[in-house]
C-alpha cells in the first residue's frame, strides 16, 4: 500500500450491496487491487456502505488515518452520491472529493453472466475513479440569496390551490391565467366523483378566496411571453390582453350583452350555447367582469351606449408587464382529446355522438332547470376514447374517465330512473378512495357495465339514433344496439398552451407527452430545472383530490427553497486559468447562456448563470477554460487509468455518458439486467459537450478503440445547444481522423432519452463489434493523432 | 402419483407452440393483447359464425393453447383477411397477421383445406392468388385505375428457388 505523506491520502471502500454486487463481482479482488494503487492509503469492503455502519467506517478512517479523498465502489452516484457527499462534509472535508465507482449498475447487474469480466471491469472503474479523485479540488457548497416571490402559471384548481397555499404562507404570488376567469376545467363539471359534490359549489368559494388574498396578484386574460433566468431570478414578461371593459367600473349587469349583434358558440358551454362578443365568462367567474372578444367584435358601439357605468373602452390596448420571481409552479393542465380523430365513433358526423364534457354541461343545464337538450332514454358511454390507444400514440390510461362516466351514468339514472344507461369499458379502473364503493352503487342503481371496447358507431340519419357494435367479452355475445345518445369518454392530454411554457423553461417531457417530474417516486413535483415545479394534470392525468394534493406539494417544495432566504448552488461551473488565457474571446461566443465575459482582457465566468455543461472548453485554444469537478487534468487522468491495463488483443471503448440522460439510462439498463459488451467503460460527464475534441483524440491515442458520446435529446437536455456543440466537436475530430487515416466510424454520438434501454445496448454493442473488426489503431497513428494537437485543432477550427 | 386427468382444469402453456409462432412474421404481437374485444365487434366472420372470435384466438395464443387453434378442422380458415380488426385494434396487435402466421404454421404441417391448395396452385402458375380476369379489369377501368398486367413469371419462379434449395439440404 502506497503511503506517500506528500500526496493525497485516498480511502477506497468496496460495497457488497448485500450481495447485489458481491454475488457477481469478486469484491476481495477489487479491494486488494485498489489497495495497490498510487495514493491509496487504505482499501476496505463492507456489506452496505450506505448504512450507518458503512458511513461511520468512512468517518472513523478520515479521523484515524487522515484520509482526505474517498472512493466508494458501490452503486450509481445517482442513488447514493448525495449520501457520501454528506458524510465527507460531516467529517469536515469538501463534499466534492468523493467519487463513486458504479459496480452495481455497470458491472454486477449488466454483466451478471460474466463474473470474471465484471470483476475485471470493476477494477477498471475503480482505477479510473481513483485517478479522477486524485486531483479533485476541495470545492465548497455555495449559496445565493433567494426572495419570496412565486409565479403560478395556470388558474385551474391546481394553480388556485398552489396560490392560496403560498399566499397563506406569506409568499408573494403572481397567478397568471390565459383565460378571462380562473376556475379551469373543474368549473365546467357537473359534480365530482365519488362524493357527488356540486363542482361549482365547492370550487367557487376557493376561486373567490384568490382575489381576497392580499399576497396574490391575480393576472387573468394574461399570456406569458417570455421567461428568462434561473432560480432566485426568473424575469417574466407577460401581456395582459385588452378586455375593452374597465374592471373597476363594470358590475357585470349584462346590459351590454343584450345589445350585442354577435352570437358565437360559448367555449365554456362546449359550444352547446352561444354568447355575444361582449360577455362574462360564466356566472361564478373570478373576476366576474365582462370583456369583449377582440376577434369577434364588429365595433358597432351598441354596448358603449348601453353601459350605464361608462365601463367600455373600444380603444383599450394590451399591456405588457414585467416582474421577477424566485420560483415557478407550472399548472397549465390538460386538453380533452379531440374525438374526431377516432373516425370510427363518428364524432362531428352524428349529432347524438357527444363528448363527456358536453354531457357534463347538459347535466348542469338540466339540473339548473334550463336544459340544452334531452339525452333521451337509452344512453351509452364509450370508454377509452383517446386513452390506451397506440393508434393515436396514447398508450396511457387517462385515469378519470371510468369514474366520471360512472358519475354521469349515476346522475342520469338518478334524474331519470326509466333511463337505460350503459358503460362499455375496456377495463374498469376504480382505484381511488371510495371508487369501488361508488362503482358498486352505480351497478345497484341499474347502470349496465359491459366489458367490451366499442368497434364502431353508425347511424343512417346523422340526426338520429346511433348504432354501436361491440362484443360483450365476458359473455362472448355480440351487441348491436341503438342509442339515443352516445357519450365518448374522452381522455386527457397535455394542454397545447403548455408547450410554449415548457420551451421557455426548458422543461423535459416524459414519453406520454406530459411534463416530466425530476424523480417518479421521490421528486414527483420537481422538474429538471431548479426552482420550477409541477402541479396537477400537466404532470400526468389525475383527478381533483390528487391535483389538489400535488398543488399543495408543489407549493411546499417551493417554500422549502425560498423560506431560508438563501439557496445552495452547485460549484460545478466553468472557470478560467487566468495565466493561460490570452483573451481571444472565442469562449464568449461559445457559451449559449452568455455566462462568459471579458474582464481586463481575461475570460470571466458568471457562476450564477453558468450551468456547468462544459461546452466552452472546446472553444479555448490554450486550454485556459476548465470545469470544476471535471477538470482537464482529472478527465485525462481518468481516461488514462481506465485504459492503462488494456492488454494486447483486448478491445475497450469509452462511453462518455451525460449525467442527465445517458448515465441514468445506463443505470436503467443495469437495473433491468440487460447485458452489453463488457469491453466498454462508462465515464460520467455533466454533458456530452464537456468531451472536448482534444480529450477524444487523447483517448484514442491512449488506446481507446472507440468513443461513444451519449447526450440527452435537445428537447430534454438541461443544456441548450449541447447537441450542436457536440456535432461541431465531432466535425473537428472527424477531419483530423481522416487526415491521419483513422476511421471516423470509431467515434459515435447518440442523442438519448432515458427510456431507450435497447438503443443504448445496441449502440454500445455495435461500436464494440466495429472496433473489434477494425482492430487496434496502430501505434504510429496513435502518436500522430496527438502530435502538435493544439495547433492541429486550431487549424481545423479556423478552416470551419 | 396424480393422473394427468386430475390436472385437466389447469391451463398448460405449450411453449414450443408459442416459440414457433413468435418466429413467424408478426407472430408474437398477441402478447400485447388486452382482450378489449374491439376486433370482434366489427368482424364479418364473427357475424356469420359465432364460433370465430379473434379476441378468443388471441387469448388462446397468449395461453399457448396450440392444439385448440391448429388442426384439421381449424376455425382459423374462417378469417376472410379483411383487416377490420387491424384497423380497430388499439394495441396494434394486428390480429389478422397473427392469424395468418397461424395459418402458415398449419401449412408448414401440410394441414390446410383443399381450397387453399388451389390458391397456392393459382399463385404458382399465374403469380396471383386471384387470377386475372376481364371482369376485374372492367371494374378497375370504372374506378379509373390502370388495367392489371400479367405477372412476370420468371420472377415468381425465382421466389420459389431458395425454398427448393433449402429443401434439398
Amino acid at each position: 500500500m502506497a503511503d506517500d505523506n506528500n500526496g493525497p491520502r485516498i480511502g477506497v471502500y468496496v460495497c457488497h450491496c448485500g450481495g447485489n454486487i458481491s454475488e457477481v463481482v469478486d469484491v476481495d479482488q477489487v479491494r486488494d487491487f485498489a489497495g495497490e494503487l498510487d495514493n491509496v492509503v487504505l482499501s476496505k469492503d463492507n456489506t452496505h456502505m450506505c448504512s450507518d455502519i458503512g458511513q461511520q467506517l468512512i468517518l472513523d478512517d478520515i479521523k484515524e488515518h487522515n484520509i482526505d479523498k474517498v472512493i466508494v465502489a458501490a452503486c450509481s452516484p445517482q442513488f447514493q452520491g448525495e449520501t457520501f457527499m454528506d458524510v465527507l462534509e460531516k467529517a469536515g472535508l469538501s463534499p466534492y472529493v468523493v467519487r463513486m465507482a458504479n459496480l452495481r449498475e455497470q458491472c454486477a447487474w449488466p454483466h451478471f453472466n460474466h463474473p470474471d469480466l465484471a470483476t475485471q471491469k470493476a477494477k477498471v472503474l475503480v482505477n479510473g475513479a481513483v485517478a479522477n479523485v486524485r486531483n479533485s479540488e476541495a470545492l465548497e457548497r455555495q449559496s445565493m440569496t433567494i426572495g419570496k416571490k412565486v409565479l403560478v402559471i395556470g388558474g385551474g384548481i391546481a394553480g388556485i390551490q398552489a396560490s392560496l397555499d403560498l399566499g397563506d404562507a406569506g409568499f408573494e404570488v403572481y397567478l397568471v391565467e390565459k383565460d378571462p376567469s380562473i376556475g379551469g376545467h373543474m368549473a365546467q363539471l357537473s359534480r365530482t366523483f365519488p362524493t357527488e359534490d356540486c363542482s361549482a359549489c365547492i370550487l367557487s368559494p376557493k376561486m373567490a378566496d384568490v382575489p381576497a388574498n392580499e399576497n396574490i396578484n391575480l393576472l387573468t386574460y394574461t399570456e406569458i411571453d417570455d421567461i428568462e433566468g434561473y432560480i432566485g431570478n426568473f424575469k417574466v414578461t407577460a401581456t395582459k390582453k385588452a378586455r375593452y371593459v374597465d374592471m373597476d367600473k363594470c358590475v357585470a349587469c349584462g346590459d351590454c350583452e343584450k345589445v350585442c349583434p354577435i352570437s358565437v358558440p360559448d367555449e365554456f358551454q362546449e359550444g352547446l350555447r352561444n354568447h355575444p362578443a361582449i360577455y362574462a365568462p360564466f356566472d361564478f367567474a373570478v373576476p366576474h367582469r365582462n370583456l369583449i372578444d377582440d376577434t369577434l367584435c364588429v365595433r358597432c358601439g351598441n354596448c358603449v351606449d348601453a353601459c350605464k357605468e361608462d365601463a367600455i373602452n373600444l380603444d383599450d390596448e394590451p399591456e405588457q408587464i414585467e416582474f421577477t420571481v424566485d420560483t415557478i409552479i407550472v399548472a397549465t393542465g390538460y386538453d380533452v382529446f379531440d374525438p374526431s380523430e377516432k373516425k370510427v365513433y363518428g364524432y362531428g358526423k352524428y349529432k347524438n355522438v357527444i363528448t363527456a364534457m358536453e354531457m357534463e354541461r347538459m347535466i348542469v343545464a338540466g339540473a339548473e332547470g334550463n336544459p340544452i337538450r334531452n339525452p333521451g332514454k337509452k344512453i351509452a358511454f364509450v370508454q377509452c376514447v383517446g386513452s390506451r390507444d397506440e393508434q393515436i400514440g396514447r398508450e396511457y390510461c387517462s385515469r378519470v374517465c371510468c369514474m366520471y362516466a360512472t358519475k354521469m351514468a349515476s346522475l342520469l339514472k338518478h334524474s331519470g330512473p326509466h333511463r337505460d344507461v350503459y358503460i362499455f369499458y375496456t377495463d374498469l379502473r376504480a382505484f381511488g378512495k371510495g371508487f369501488e364503493e361508488y362503482y358498486k352503487r352505480a351497478q345497484n342503481m341499474g347502470v349496465k357495465f359491459i366489458r367490451g371496447r366499442v368497434a364502431e358507431a353508425l347511424a343512417d340519419d346523422p340526426e338520429g339514433r346511433v348504432t354501436l357494435k361491440v362484443e360483450d367479452t365476458l359473455t362472448r355475445r355480440i351487441i348491436e344496439s341503438d342509442f339515443d345518445t352516445v357519450v365518448l369518454s374522452t381522455g386527457i392530454g397535455l394542454s397545447k398552451s403548455t408547450d410554449k411554457v415548457a420551451d421557455m423553461l426548458r422543461l423535459a417531457k416524459s414519453e406520454d407527452g406530459f411534463l416530466k417530474e425530476a424523480h417518479p417516486k421521490f421528486k414527483p413535483v420537481d422538474t429538471n430545472i431548479e426552482g420550477v415545479f409541477l402541479a396537477g394534470t400537466v404532470q400526468g392525468p389525475k383527478d381533483i383530490p390528487d391535483t389538489v394534493a400535488q398543488a399543495s406539494a408543489a407549493s411546499s417544495r417551493a417554500i422549502r427553497l425560498m423560506n431560508r432566504g438563501e439557496y445552495p448552488i452547485e460549484p460545478i461551473v466553468a472557470f478560467a486559468h487566468e495565466e493561460m488565457c490570452d483573451g481571444c474571446e472565442l469562449c464568449v461566443a461559445a457559451c449559449p447562456l452568455n455566462a462568459i465575459s471579458m474582464a481586463e482582457g481575461k475570460a470571466e465566468v458568471n457562476d450564477a448563470l453558468c450551468l456547468g455543461c462544459g461546452s466552452c472548453l472546446s472553444s479555448c485554444p490554450t486550454d485556459a477554460l476548465d470545469l470544476h469537478m471535471y477538470t482537464n487534468t482529472q478527465m485525462l487522468d481518468e481516461v488514462t487509468n481506465a485504459l492503462k491495463d488494456k492488454k494486447e488483443g483486448e478491445t475497450r471503448i469509452l462511453v462518455f455518458a451525460d449525467d442527465t440522460c445517458t448515465y441514468r439510462l445506463a443505470d436503467s439498463v443495469g437495473t433491468a439486467k440487460m447485458s452489453y459488451a463488457t469491453d466498454s467503460v462508462i465515464i460520467r460527464v455533466p454533458s456530452g459537450s464537456r468531451v472536448t475534441p482534444k480529450l477524444m483524440l487523447q483517448s484514442l491515442a491512449l488506446g481507446a478503440d472507440g468513443i461513444f458520446i451519449g447526450e440527452c435529446e435537445d428537447r430534454t437536455s438541461p443544456f441548450p445547444h449541447s447537441g450542436e456543440a457536440i456535432r461541431e466537436n465531432f466535425d473537428a475530430v472527424t477531419r483530423i481522423l481522416e487526415e491521419e487515416g483513422v476511421s471516423p466510424e470509431r467515434i459515435r454520438f447518440v442523442s438519448f432519452v432515458t427510456v431507450m434501454l435497447g438503443g443504448f445496448v445496441n449502440n454500445v454493442d455495435s461500436l464494440v463489434r466495429l472496433a473489434k473488426d477494425l482492430g487496434p489503431i496502430p501505434e504510429d497513428k496513435r502518436e500522430a493523432l496527438v502530435k502538435d494537437l493544439n495547433a492541429k485543432l486550431f487549424g481545423v477550427r479556423t478552416q470551419a | 402419483m396424480p393422473s394427468e386427468k386430475d390436472n385437466d382444469d389447469v391451463v398448460r402453456v405449450d411453449f414450443a407452440f408459442r416459440r414457433e409462432l413468435a418466429e413467424k412474421v408478426e407472430g408474437n404481437l398477441a402478447s400485447f393483447c388486452y382482450q378489449c374485444g374491439a376486433c370482434v365487434g366489427d368482424c364479418p366472420a364473427t357475424t356469420y359464425s359465432s364460433e370465430f372470435n379473434p379476441r378468443e384466438i388471441m387469448l388462446k395464443v397468449l395461453y399457448g393453447l396450440g392444439d385448440e387453434l391448429i388442426g384439421g378442422d381449424s376455425i382459423l380458415w374462417q378469417c376472410v383477411n379483411c383487416y377490420n380488426c387491424h384497423e380497430r385494434c388499439p394495441q396494434e396487435v394486428k390480429p389478422v397477421e397473427v392469424i395468418i402466421s397461424l395459418k402458415n404454421m398449419m401449412a408448414d404441417r401440410g394441414i390446410y383445406p383443399p381450397a387453399v391448395k388451389k390458391i397456392i396452385h393459382t399463385f404458382e402458375t399465374t403469380g396471383r392468388t386471384v387470377p386475372l380476369s376481364d371482369a376485374i379489369n372492367r371494374k378497375r377501368e370504372k374506378l379509373g385505375l390502370p388495367p392489371l398486367e400479367p405477372v412476370p413469371m420468371d420472377e415468381i419462379e425465382k421466389l420459389f428457388e431458395p425454398l427448393e434449395e433449402e429443401g434439398e439440404e
